[in-house]
This record gives structure tokens, sequence and C-alpha cells, in this order.
């Protein structure tokens, strides 16, 4: 007996033999009785935007007119997929809303409020005949495939116009009709009804790929659209040769791309391939006729056939439903009467998904409503513990061992289960099935799918993260190493360029500077004895000095008013300079003692005592209280007016000014006044207190001149802590003057 | 007697033949580095974080080789943890920072608030973050490994560690609340 090749057995319509898969009850009389039907307009339609963003940006904005068949999305990529509006209306959102996933989770959409006119796109057009596009060329047919929009309708939604373009030379095209999930219907409904339009789009494919051979297959439970196909075949373009109907014996999942293709050529798609590489692309039924409307309409993909069945409708069957259909609308259309815990699937029983939200829309994958009532569900039985029968490994069609990959999944060794190909499940829930110990086995693969699948993105974005800082460091190495070559350079050049003279005139500087510091010291060493053992003491006479002398070089109009109390009080320049010091030192100690905000009020506290008794009662009596605040406002303010510290000198005698106090006083009455000086005496407060060591050190200076030396020593303990009380009254009281301004005002 | 001087012989002949062979091979099959650094490295998470007290994830690895702990790397989690511990041939020990719930998180400025001072730029350890002199930053979020260290330079504390948001991409199974199970169906047609 020879040995046939491939193709002969395929010709011969050869079956190879399935591995595993399971004969579910079929349920699919339920809802092929009747026509695809059709549904009213529904009040919004919901376009999922999965693309803006990532590899298309929006055509249209919120408030847009649109007509059914507009573009909504705009891309360049070659994986972008573009949306059409389903209906005429105004684009009255663009949000978030839940979408049509097992997660549920809100994804951005489109939201269009129909106009009920559903006025067609005038890009839509009368249909072209064969011979009206035998001139286009791939590349053409292609490009109206793309931007139809139209996806996988078996439930993957893969790109078709991906797919029709192959790297590879295809030999055998699959027309995928084998519809083999319980319960649906809809490729079965459109091919009784629509087989001369599928026929046509399988002849598009046909001429894309030019296959030595194309099968349709069609699972034997569907005799009509068999019959159907058939009659529609002899009458289409496509050639007689080489193509045929094969039926396929119903087995669940015998639909899958990878079990269709064992079935039909014994050939087994190795892991992590596609069917491409053998040269085979696997084809909806759905599809082809989406793609005879698109290429020959211009159509786009704005709607599908979506099976609703169970016992909880009460008008099961196929109806054509625009993309982005609420499927609270289907429902109450198709006369749902289930109550609110039942469930709606989306997608078949074996494969399907429980919905969270039913306004989520249809969407170009969905091919089933299911809305079982409680009796057509297993109830939720009690997972027990595997007892290893086996069942799993014999029905399985992708020959994984489910019992290991479960035990891994469970025991959270994802590795391990990778090791036993959990990539290779293609989750149909034939294990579930049959497992006689209700162990949801899909489940577990799923979530260590996603587990492997969010390792091998951690992994990927380590690796990233890691050359990225490699990068960086070698980066940031190189810019150190290329300035320190470059300083190394310029200090190089500027040393050649040096001449001789210039190398003496740095000696000569350096020289100077030597012979400066050694007389600064000896400087040091004989002031030391003009005041006793305390060095402070000494220090701060130098300070003063040097600062008094600055002072009579840069303002002469300050040196004036310095040096003239300072020749009234005391004639002889030494003693006034010991006094000075004394004081600076005590004032010092003083201000160690005390908070530096004091420091201005002090020396008003020290240079009259009179001031005291105001100072003791400031706490009992509020107007006093005011007149200090009023003191200290100003003396704030003028200390930061006048600035420099020369003036300093002039301020004692500016304070006792008792102009001063009715100012202050007044201030309070006259909101908007008191507002800013309060503002105003805030900020100045705070810069008094900056300043305030410097300031208070020439406050002190002039002090002691005027009052004798006793009271002084005296004084400043005591009345610092006063004087202070007195400051924090003050800016209290600034404070409340504001608010109260503050609150007059609202 | 000679039989004994033979086999003293033999043996020092082999000795020494066998001497040779694994000196040649120690030099011709010699292992750069220390493969075990690689090795650790490869189990830490990338971050660079400096949550360890080392600057980055390899002088860590090179650490941990050289006998540090183990639990010093909390972006990592325990599992890193445990994985290093197999690793190094240690006992796992806890983390020593509590390990606050492994969110994955990543900086997000605040745009209108960025003064365009790049200190964050400076600060990040592997160049996330966009922006120029006086111009707005920005951080690339594919590129952000949620190390926090632009935080803290942040003159106008305008960077924010928000958790990564769950979209449909990267949902998880295992977060599905209402578990979704697979019917089975009894009755007959």
């Amino acid at each position: 007996m020879p040995v046939l090749t491939l193709f002969e057995q395929i010709d011969k319509g050869t079956l190879w033999r399935s591995i595993g898969g399971i004969h579910p009850p079929e349920r699919k009389s339920l809802s092929n009785r009747t026509s695809i039907a059709s549904l009213t307009i529904a009040d919004e339609y919901i376009v999922p935007l999965n693309q803006v963003g990532e590899s298309s940006v929006l055509a249209i904005s919120e408030g847009d007119y649109v007509t059914k068949g507009m573009l909504l999305t705009r891309g360049t990529h070659f994986g972008h997929l573009p949306v059409h509006a389903p209906t005429s209306g105004h684009v009255t959102k663009i949000e978030q809303r839940p979408s049509n996933h097992a997660s549920g989770l809100p994804v951005l959409s489109c939201v269009i409020t129909p106009d009920g006119r559903d006025t067609l796109s005038p890009d839509i057009h009368a249909p072209l005949s064969w011979s009206d596009i035998a001139a286009w060329s791939n590349e053409e047919i292609l490009k109206k495939i793309q931007d139809a929009g139209i996806a996988g309708l078996g439930g993957a939604a893969f790109p078709t116009h991906i797919k029709l373009n192959p790297a590879s030379d295809i030999e055998l095209l699959i027309i995928n009709a084998i519809e083999c999930e319980p319960y649906i219907t809809a490729d079965d409904m459109l091919m009784r009804e629509q087989s001369d339009a599928i026929c046509l789009g399988i002849a598009i494919i046909h001429r894309l790929l030019q296959p030595k051979r194309l099968i349709i297959a069609i699972e034997d439970n569907k005799p009509d659209a068999i019959e159907e196909m058939h009659h529609a075949l002899n009458r289409s373009q496509l050639p007689k040769e080489g193509v045929r109907i094969t039926s396929v014996p119903t087995l669940y999942p015998s639909g899958g791309e990878k079990q269709l293709i064992q079935i039909l050529t014994g050939e087994e798609v190795p892991s992590g391939s596609i069917p491409a590489q053998l040269g085979i692309v696997v084809q909806n039924v759905a599809t082809c006729y989406a793609i005879k409307e698109a290429v020959l309409r211009s159509y786009p993909l704005i709607e599908r056939v979506v099976t609703v069945t169970g016992n909880n409708t009460s008008n099961p069957g196929n109806y054509w439903v625009p993309i982005g259909t609420p499927i609270s609308h289907v429902l109450t259309q198709t006369g749902f009467r289930g109550n609110e815990t039942d469930k709606v699937i989306i997608g078949g029983p074996m494969m399907g998904y429980a919905l969270y939200n039913d306004s989520a829309p249809i969407i170009k994958g969905s091919n089933c409503l299911l809305l079982p009532d409680s009796k057509e569900l297993a109830p939720e039985q009690k997972e027990l513990p595997c007892v290893r029968c086996g069942e799993c490994a014999q029905v399985c069609p992708a020959q994984l061992l489910p019992q290991q990959l479960f035990w891994h999944a469970k025991a959270k060794e994802y590795d391990k289960a990778v090791n036993f190909n959990l990539a290779d499940c293609i989750e149909c829930g034939c294990c579930t099935y049959v497992c006689p110990s209700n162990i949801p086995l899909v489940e577990y693969y799923r979530i260590a799918k996603s587990a492997v699948k969010t390792e091998a993105e951690e992994k990927k974005q380590a690796e990233l993260a890691k050359q990225r800082f490699e990068l960086r460091t070698q980066r940031l190495e190189d810019e150190r190493l290329a300035r320190e070559a470059k300083q190394k350079e310029a200090a190089e050049r500027r040393k050649s360029t040096m001449s001789s003279t210039d190398k003496d005139a740095v000696a000569e500087a350096m020289a100077r500077i030597k012979a400066k510091k050694a007389a600064a010291g000896s400087n040091a060493s004989t002031t030391a004895p003009d005041a006793p053992d305390n060095k402070r003491k000494d220090v701060a006479a130098a300070i003063a000095r040097a600062k008094a002398n600055k002072a009579a070089q840069n303002n002469p109009d300050a040196s004036a008013g310095h040096s003239q109390p300072s020749e009234v009080n005391s004639g002889d320049d030494k003693k006034a300079q010991i006094a000075a010091a004394v004081a600076r030192a005590k004032a010092k100690k003083a201000a160690q003692q005390g908070s530096k905000t004091a420091s201005s009020d002090e020396s008003n506290v020290s240079v009259d005592p009179i001031d005291t008794p105001e100072g003791v009662t400031a706490p009992i009596d509020d107007k006093k209280a005011k007149i200090a605040a009023a003191v200290a406002r100003a003396k704030a303010k003028k200390v930061a007016q006048q600035g420099s510290k020369i003036a300093s000198s002039d301020e004692s005698t500016v304070s006792l000014d008792p102009i001063d106090t009715p100012e202050g006083v007044t201030a309070p009455i006259d909101d908007k006044k008191a507002k800013i000086a309060a503002a105003v005496s805030r900020a100045k407060a705070k810069k008094a207190a900056q300043q305030a060591s410097e300031a208070d050190s020439f406050d002190e200076i002039v002090a002691p001149v005027k009052t004798s030396d006793a009271p002084q020593e005296v004084a400043p303990p005591v009345d610092d802590k006063k004087a202070r009380i007195a400051v924090a009254i003050a800016k209290a009281k600034a404070k409340k003057a504001m608010l109260k301004t503050e609150s007059e005002k609202e | 007697m000679s039989g004994i001087f033979i086999a003293i012989m033999l043996l020092t002949l082999l000795a020494l033949l066998f001497g040779i062979l694994l000196g040649f091979a120690a030099e011709k099959f010699k292992v750069e580095g220390d493969p075990l650094v690689d090795q650790l490295e490869a189990l830490l998470p990338q971050t660079q974080c400096g949550q360890c007290g080392y600057p980055g994830c390899r002088p860590y690895a090179e650490a941990i080789a050289n006998g540090e702990k183990i639990n010093k790397c909390p972006p990592g989690g325990s599992a890193t943890m445990e994985k290093l511990a197999d690793m190094a041939g240690v006992e796992p020990e806890p983390l020593s920072a509590t390990e606050e719930v492994q969110v994955k998180k990543i900086a997000y400025i605040r745009e209108d608030e960025c003064i365009g001072c790049t200190k964050c730029i400076q600060a990040c350890p592997v160049d996330a973050i966009l922006g120029s002199g006086k111009l707005m930053h920005t951080v690339i979020t594919d590129y952000c490994t949620g190390c926090d260290l632009c935080v803290a330079p942040c003159p106008v504390d305008c960077i924010d560690m928000l958790p990564v948001e769950q979209t449909v991409k990267n949902w998880d199974w295992k977060l599905n609340a209402i578990p979704v199970k697979i019917l089975d169906e009894e009755c007959q047609c």
C-alpha cells in the first residue's frame, strides 16, 4: 500500500485521532431554532478604547457627532486595531467604564448616545462584486481589513490583518466552524443564513494567502450548516480543487486552534510556536463574514452575532448585537427572567467567565451570553482532596499532567509547574469537568499562569533597572574622569604660560600673607595685658575697637553721632574701651542666658532704670504692656529701617523719646494701621532677632556710657527676663491684633 | 622488595600525572569572578534603593557572599530573603526592616509644583526621571523601580509614591474577589 502524502490524506478527508476531550451535553437546540434577530437601539453604547494611549489616539472628542461606522481611534502601529461607532449619535463622554473582562476593572471607553436614526457613515458603500476587487493588491485588501478593525471573532480577538500577513508561506488554510462549546450556536446560525457571504470572505482570505489546500471544518452536530456551506461553496468563486468541507466528530474542545490542526493534519503545533510556522492558518468562520463586509462594503466590524441562551431567558436565540451595546440592554431585550443573584456568563459554560456588572458592553470577542438558572449549574461543591484518579490526564487535549500541575500550583511552586508545561494549558476546562473531587483545576492554573507572568515581568524589570543603573554609574564615572582630566590640563596650561616674574609675585604674595599673620598674632599678644586675665573680654574689646574704627571710616555722619556721646561721657579713650569691653562681656553673658529676641529691649531696660518697673508691671497692666509692645515694635522698626549697624548708637536715645509711645498705642485703634503694624512688627522682630547679637553689642557700647557701672551690673540678669516677657507679650498682642482685624474684615 | 619499590614509583608517577592534570585544568577552566555573587545579584530586585546600606544591589550581593546578613532587602520581601538564604546556604531569618504589605509603588511628580531643580534626577539610580534645569520633570513610569530615593531630595515635596494602578493588563486572577467558576452542567437534554 503506497504511503499517502499529507495533502492526499487531507483530500481523502482523513481525520486523525484527537487527544483527550469530553462530551458535555450540547444544549445547542435551545438557541438554533430561530433565525438571527436584531435588537432595538440602546440608550447608550459603550465602546472600549483599549489601545488608546498605547498604539493609537482618539479621532473624536466629547460632544462630536458620529455616524454609524465612523472611526473613533487612529493609529499607525501595525498592531493597531481601530474601533468604530456602532450607531449614529453624539459622543457624550469619554471616560472609565466597567469592562467586559473577568476582572470587571474599568477601562477607557467612548460613550455614544444614539440619535435613533442609525445614519450610515458615507464611507460605507454598496457591495462591490468579486470582479471589482480583482485588481486590488494584497496590501490594499489587508489595509481594508485593518481599517475595519477586524479581530478574530472566535473569542481571542487577535487582529486579523496580522494573521493574514504571515511571514512564511501558507500551505493550509483552515476555516474553523467547529463551535464545540455547549450552548453556542452563533457560527451555526451565521453559516445557515449567510453562507454565500462567508464563502466570499473565505475567497478573499484564499486570495491573500494562496494556500495549497483549504478546509472548512464543521462539527457533525450542525448538518444544516454543512449542507448550506456545501451549496454556497459550489456557487462561489473558490476553486473546486483543494477546497473541501470536512465534518468533524463532535468532541469538546476540538475547536481549539491547536486541537483542530491535530485532528485535521495529525501535526502538533510545537509548544511556544504558532500554526503559521507549520504553514497553517486557522480563521474563524464569523471572521470570514466580517472580512467580506469590510473588503466589499467598507463596513467595519461594529456588530456581531451573539448567542443569548440559557433557561433564564425567555427568547433564547442569536442576535445581531452592535459592539458596545450594554449587556443590560441585551438582557432586557431578550427577556431575562433571572434575579439579581443569577449569573450572567460571557462565553460558553466551559471557558466563560461570570460578569460583574451588566453595564459592561458587548465586545468583539463576546460570542455568547449564557444565562443559566440555578438548576442548570452544578451546585457549588466543596473542593475535596485529589485522589490521583488520573481522569484529568486522560481528557487533557494538550497532553499535560493536570494533577502534577495542580500539586505545584497549589504549593506555589510555579517554576516546577512551568516545567510541566503550564504554559501549554489552553484552559479548556475538561479536567475540571471530569474531576471527581470537584477541584477547580483551571482556577489554579490561571492563578499560576498569572503568577508566572508577573514573575517574568518583574525579572525583566529588574534586568532593565540593573542595566540602567550600570549605565548610569558608568556615565557618572566617565564624567568625573573627564572633569578631572580637564582640570589637570587647565592647571598644566596655566603653569606653562606662567612667567618667572609671575612666580616671584606669587611667592612674594605668600610671604606677605605670612608676615601679616605673624603681625596679627603679636598684636593679639600685646593687647592681652590691657585687659585682665579674661580672654573673652580682651577679644570683645578688640572687636569693639575694630567695629568702631570701621564705622568711623564707613560713615562719617554716624561716626559723628557716635563720637559725640563718647566724648561727653568719657574723655579717656582707654577707659571707655575697657568699660566697653566689660559691658560687652556682660551683655554676652546675658545674651547667652536669655534669648536673642530680648536683646533689643535689653539695652532699653539697662539704659533707663525707669523702664524697669514698666517691665515688671507689664504682665499685669494691659495698657502698659501695650506701650511696651509699641516700644518694642518701634525699636524693631527702627532697627530694620536703619539697617546699618552703625545707626544703633542713636537708637537708645530714640527709644526713650516719648513721642514713640503714643504712636505705638494709637496703632491698634486704627484697623488697617494695626494690621500693617502687626505684620511689620512681626517681621521686624524676626529680623531684629537675627541681627540681635550685633545690634545688641552696639547698644551695649553706648549703654555704659550713659549710666554708671553699678546698676548696669545688676540690671541685665534681672531685667533680662522681664524684658523678654514684655517682648513675648508684645508679639502675642501683635498677633492677636492681626487676627482680630482679619476676623473683622471677614 | 622490588615489588614495593615498583609500587611506590608507580604511585608517585600517577600522583605526579594527576597533579599536573589538575593544575592544568585549574588554569584552563578558570572561573572569572565569583559566580555566587552573580547568582545572588540575580535574585535581588535591582531597585538600587540602598536600603540594605550598600550602594546598589551588586555591592549587597558581594557583601552577602562575604557573610553579610541576608535579611536587609525590604523591596524583595521575605520571598527574596528565602531565595537568598537558599543560595547563600544560610538559615532564613526575618527581615530587619518591618515588612509592609508588598504593594509596588512608583514615583509620581506633581508637575504643577515642580520647580525644575534637577535634584531628583541626580538622586535617581536608574535615570528614570526626565527633565532639565528650571523645566518640569517627570517620571518614566516604566523605568521607575519605586526605590524612594527621589522623595527626600525634593525641596518642594512634589513627589508622591503611589501604588501601581490595577488595570486589565496587570490584573491577577489571584485578586479576583469572586472566583470565576468553570461551570459544569448536569441536566441532560
